[in-house]
């Protein structure tokens, strides 16, 4: 039997392999060989990483289902503006996901003793703010990269057929403390509704960066 | 139960020190995180005429090893904010802050940032309203939100502050005047009108703008928030071969950013190019919405 310390070691351990292994990838993911960071339109690359309960994720294996991945440090202001201080985040996965037609996963691409990075603390993140999908730990930020992600919170949506529809931020208002519009609820809504136009959100850009290693 | 006499002086001593706000610092410094930023707003006018047009002044003051984000072209962060309330309900009319230059800011993960350390001033001006007679207060509140981060972790920090200006019949310079002069010579001069300026900067191709400067120095150029975007800005924004070649993804009459250039010992030269962030009336008024090239 795994004692807590050793199980600890053993997820950090898969998280960090399973990030750079890869694995057989469905058609409309994207190959881990690709560098180039995907935009909106383009196949979002495929990876497999494991969640803070030990359990792994492949994101091919979700193709059918709409997919939000969000990029997260629980020790960023603007996160814990859209998880505690508000319940933004729970209430829109509560809306939108209980259909099982959506997928949320929240990825933390901070390195080993980076702010907010480590198994524990996305543990103890998980139960402060009630956090009910997966928290995929990716120490090595090769998913990160691999993704383009470079700030929290930051937000892809994907579409069922593993294209990227939406990259941007949740809402509109560029503030720790305000709330604006709730873009991740209208792009959702939008890519279950296989609406052709899904909203662009490039002119409200703001979070934390993500705390990859130097 | 009769008080004793001690007990009722010391009560109206804490309640004038309370009005006074001379108990605030104790009970923030008990009670909130230290801020990492001081801010201080003033106004340029002690009195102002209505119609007329004053300044105020933000000073932050930014502890060592932070930095606060410029309106900029950046990955992450967040540049400062007000929300500004006047009394009775008059609207005076603000315009965008004026900054000065800001400085490049890299992080793994291929991240670029454009911020400010230690010391930085903006202005904006206002236009004080018609409705507001001589003889009145004009009293603004305002709620300032920054954001402060170290290498580690981001802080995002606020502060509401209050200015009051007299109404007259003609504006009076206040005595913070110099705050003012200080600001306005920190900030990058207009590419356009410096001829003697070392950096020239032309449009090769429709988006495509080139941007010369002496070899040797590092030659920089900072989109603002407002401008279409630069293509791979984190490695075709700063070089030292005295050349950029800026590719803008929108329309090229909107471009606009800060051209720095530094050498070993620091900045030695900021200029703008196209519109200043925000556009106070003065940077309005010398651009030119098309142009081929500036100081070609």
């Amino acid at each position: 039997m795994l004692t807590r310390s050793k199980k600890s070691g053993l997820i950090r351990t898969l998280a960090a392999g399973a990030a750079v292994l890869g694995a057989a990838f469905a058609a409309g993911f994207g190959s881990l060989a690709e560098r180039e960071a995907p935009v909106v339109g383009e196949a979002a690359p495929n990876f497999t990483l494991t969640d803070i309960n030990g359990e792994s994720h492949n994101l091919a294996d979700y193709q059918g289902k709409v997919v939000v991945l969000e990029w997260f440090n629980p020790d960023c202001p603007f996160v814990k503006k859209f998880h505690y201080a508000t319940k933004v985040m729970h209430e829109t996965h509560a809306d939108v996901a209980s259909s099982g037609e959506v997928v949320f996963l929240a990825i933390n691409s901070g390195a080993p003793g980076k702010q907010g990075a480590g198994l524990e603390r996305n543990q103890q993140a998980a139960t402060e703010f009630k956090i009910e999908y997966p928290i995929l730990l990716d120490e090595s930020g090769e998913v990160g990269r691999m993704f383009g992600a470079k700030r929290t919170p930051e937000i892809f949506v994907i579409d069922r057929e593993g294209v990227i529809q939406y990259h941007g931020p949740i809402d509109s208002d560029p503030s720790a403390r305000k709330v604006g519009e709730n873009y991740l609820k209208l792009a959702v809504t939008q890519v279950v509704n296989g609406e052709s136009s899904v909203i662009k959100s490039d002119n409200a850009i703001y979070g934390c960066s993500v705390k990859y290693a130097r | 139960m009769r008080r004793p006499w001690w007990l009722s002086r010391l009560s109206a001593v804490i309640c004038f020190l309370s009005a006074t706000g001379a108990l605030a610092p104790i009970a923030q410094s008990q009670s909130a995180p230290p801020k990492r930023v001081n801010l201080f707003v003033t106004a340029s006018h002690s009195h102002a005429a209505p119609g007329s047009t004053i300044e105020l002044a933000y000073e932050f003051s930014i502890d060592d090893g932070w930095h606060t984000y410029a309106p900029a072209q950046n990955d992450t962060g967040l540049s400062a904010r007000a929300d500004w309330t006047a009394s009775a309900g008059h609207q005076p009319a603000f315009s965008g802050f004026r900054w000065p230059a800001a400085e490049r800011y890299t992080q793994p993960g291929d991240i670029l940032d454009h911020v400010y350390e230690h010391h930085v001033v903006a202005l904006q001006a206002i236009t004080v309203p018609t409705t507001v007679k001589p003889g009145e207060m004009l009293t603004l509140t305002g709620e300032i939100e920054w954001l402060v981060c170290d290498n580690e972790q981001c802080l995002p920090e606020w502060q509401t502050v209050e200015v009051a200006v007299q109404i007259a019949e003609e504006s009076t310079p206040s005595s913070q005047a110099g705050v003012f002069d200080a600001a306005r010579d920190a900030f990058a001069v207009p590419l356009h009108d410096d001829d003697s300026a070392p950096v020239s900067a032309r449009w090769v191709a429709r988006n495509t703008l080139e941007i010369s400067g002496p070899e040797g120095a590092v030659l920089s150029f900072i989109p603002f928030d407002s401008s279409p975007r630069v293509q791979d800005l984190l490695t075709t924004g700063s070089s030292e071969s005295g050349t950029l070649r800026l590719v803008f993804e929108g329309d090229p009459n909107e471009a606009a950013g800060w051209i720095t250039l530094r050498d070993g010992d620091g900045p030695t030269g900021s200029w703008v190019f196209g519109s200043e962030v925000g556009g106070s009336a003065e940077a309005d008024s010398t651009d030119e919405p098309s142009r081929q090239s500036e100081r070609e």
